[in-house]
């Protein structure tokens, strides 16, 4: 019950009160730059919700398995990166050979999330928080939940974006940024909000 | 190019945050003190600069197809030599900074300079690079710094000079709301209007000559 | 084949120079970075409770991080539940149950609200007190923090259970 109760407390402030992109600052780079229609937005959500739960797995196992026992918590960074990169790798590799139709879907998004630091700030902060394995692995998940939605919401204000009637130099990318900028505000809301 | 231009290149018309759209994360994250923004951004001017030189060095050894991975290596090499002689020396700039010291190694100006320029040129000219475009990263920062710390905590250096900096504003009268995680977006879009704006106004006048 | 142990020969070739580089810098850098933070902790300690040793206590109790035995008094370290996530508290308690000093080690509250909680004159308010504290709001004595309800109740709850733990501990 207790674990239950930590577990669903994590999803939640993952989700919304520190949501990856809006409260922590994670991820801005895909968030911006595939954001610009809802399809590509669910894409590359999906993606990088597996990947983040993969590679919350992956390192910590390798964290308290290897780096802990040999003492080369310093190598944290290397590793982790290091980590992430090969397992974005075999990811893409296996599914273009078992999954062709969802490698067709998310393929041009996996590469890039090798760079997304979202992926690595997650493993980093898993181990910062001192999360157990199930607790790590349930953080990486629901911090890539939220940062779908974050992604997913904005998109769709995104596309209205479009038409919209702005000064000259704001046109473009500065407006998407004040348009997140309001979305984070209302994130705010959820700040503090704790179940416990 | 000569130096000057180069560096007219990092600090205004290709500036890394401004001008690219690169390492936005940090950006909008740190960004609220300018001891914050001036350590983030000489930190990463120096590892830009070594992780450039090291990369241009090795180019001709580094075969295409793991090239990514390698640079990755030698990025977050660097990185986290940086973050432990922070740690060791500037602890106070070390925790302020936390998580976002390690994810520089995903901070795209330098894997993107990395791909851009070092590994196709000399290494003097890409040391000159690094230093350049860190310099404009910096200076980005600092704005945004500037700005965020005087609407939002009314003071000017904050850690800088003093624990608390010079107050400007009295303390009744500074809005949080830029402090906080939405004041990094608004900042910055209105840095990066302001900069389209400039770089507009610019081409007229070249035009008009 | 050939081509691909090349390529395995590189990228480790790379991996190993990095990673003897990095145990080098470590190697200069440890000590420093343990002094830093054993350090801070100790000034944390001195801040609370000056004493000129500090003995640590064997802590088996839920939601206290650490206990020292202090010249007329202890040093309890323990996690406040704050807004932002955990923040890190030193409380000084007397012999007799008294507060003696109250310091933040770190914390994640938001800059400028929660954040002030480090400041002195917002922890000198604790001293003196004999736990059983509430905020202002909550009809007790302590003023809450403008805008950081909060992080007030969170720290103020803490030392109170730094309070009541001196005096279970206490023979």
């Amino acid at each position: 019950m207790n674990l239950f109760l930590s577990l669903f407390s994590i999803s939640l402030s993952a989700i919304l009160a520190e949501n990856f992109i809006l409260v922590k600052f994670l991820g801005i780079c895909p968030f911006m730059g595939v954001s610009k229609k809802s399809d590509t937005a669910i894409g590359m959500g999906v993606a990088v919700t597996f990947v983040m739960g993969l590679a919350s797995a992956a390192t910590w196992a390798v964290d308290h398995y290897l780096l802990a026992p040999l003492e080369l918590g310093y190598m944290q960074t290397v590793v982790f990166i290091l980590v992430i990169a090969a397992l974005v790798q075999l990811v893409e590799m296996f599914l273009q050979k078992a999954m062709p139709a969802l490698y067709q879907a998310l393929g041009i998004y996996l590469p890039l999330i090798t760079t997304n630091c979202a992926v690595l700030g997650v493993a980093l902060l898993n181990i910062q928080n001192g999360y157990s394995f199930i607790e790590s692995v349930v953080y990486g998940v629901m911090g890539g939940v939220g940062f779908t939605l974050a992604i997913v919401l904005f998109s769709s204000v995104r596309e209205r974006l479009e038409d919209c009637d702005c000064p000259k130099c704001f046109k473009g990318f500065p407006i998407a940024l004040i348009a997140a900028g309001l979305l984070a505000l209302s994130f705010m809301g959820f700040s503090g909000f704790k179940v416990f | 190019m000569n130096f000057k231009n180069r560096l007219k290149d990092g600090l205004l018309t290709n500036n890394p945050v401004l001008g690219q759209l690169l390492g936005l994360c940090s950006t909008m994250a740190i960004t609220t003190t300018l001891f914050n923004g001036l350590g983030m951004g000489l930190s990463v001017t120096l590892i830009l600069i070594c992780s450039n030189m090291v990369i241009s060095l090795l180019r001709k050894v580094i075969p295409e197809k793991i090239r990514i991975a390698a640079y990755i290596v030698i990025i977050a090499g660097f990185v986290t030599m940086v973050d432990l002689i922070l740690k060791a020396y500037l602890p106070a700039l070390s925790e302020s900074l936390g998580v976002f010291i390690p994810l520089i190694v995903v901070n795209c100006i330098i894997l993107g300079r990395a791909e851009a320029f070092a590994s196709k040129n000399g290494v003097l000219a890409s040391a000159v690079d690094g230093f350049t475009q860190g310099i404009g990263y910096t200076a980005a920062l600092v704005v945004m710094c500037v700005i965020r710390e005087f609407l939002g905590s009314g003071t000017f250096g904050k850690g800088v000079f003093g624990a608390d900096g010079i107050r400007l504003l009295d303390a009744q009268y500074p809005a949080l709301l830029v402090i906080l995680p939405v004041g990094g977006f608004l900042t910055l879009g209105c840095l990066i209007a302001f900069s389209q704006w400039l770089n507009d106004r610019m081409k007229e006048k070249e035009g008009k000559k | 084949m050939k081509y691909i142990l090349k390529l395995t020969v590189i990228l480790l070739a790379i991996t190993v120079v990095v990673a003897g580089l990095l145990g080098l810098v470590n190697h200069l850098t440890a000590e420093r970075i343990a002094d830093n933070t054993a350090k801070k902790a100790n000034e944390a300690m001195q801040t609370v409770l000056p004493s000129p040793s500090y003995e640590k206590l064997e802590v088996s109790k839920e939601g206290i991080t650490e206990a020292y035995q202090a010249e007329g008094g202890f040093v309890v370290r323990l996690n406040a539940n704050g807004f932002g996530g955990a923040i890190d508290l030193m409380v000084g308690v007397s012999t007799d149950g008294t507060v003696t000093g109250v310091s933040v080690i770190s914390h994640a509250e938001t800059a400028s609200l929660g954040a002030e909680c480090t400041r002195e004159d917002w922890r000198s308010q604790f001293t003196g007190t004999q736990g059983n504290l509430k905020v202002s709001k909550d009809g007790g004595s302590i003023d809450a923090l403008t805008g950081a309800t909060v992080t007030s109740r969170a720290v103020t709850e803490a030392v109170n259970r730094a309070v009541e733990f001196v005096k279970e501990v206490q023979p």
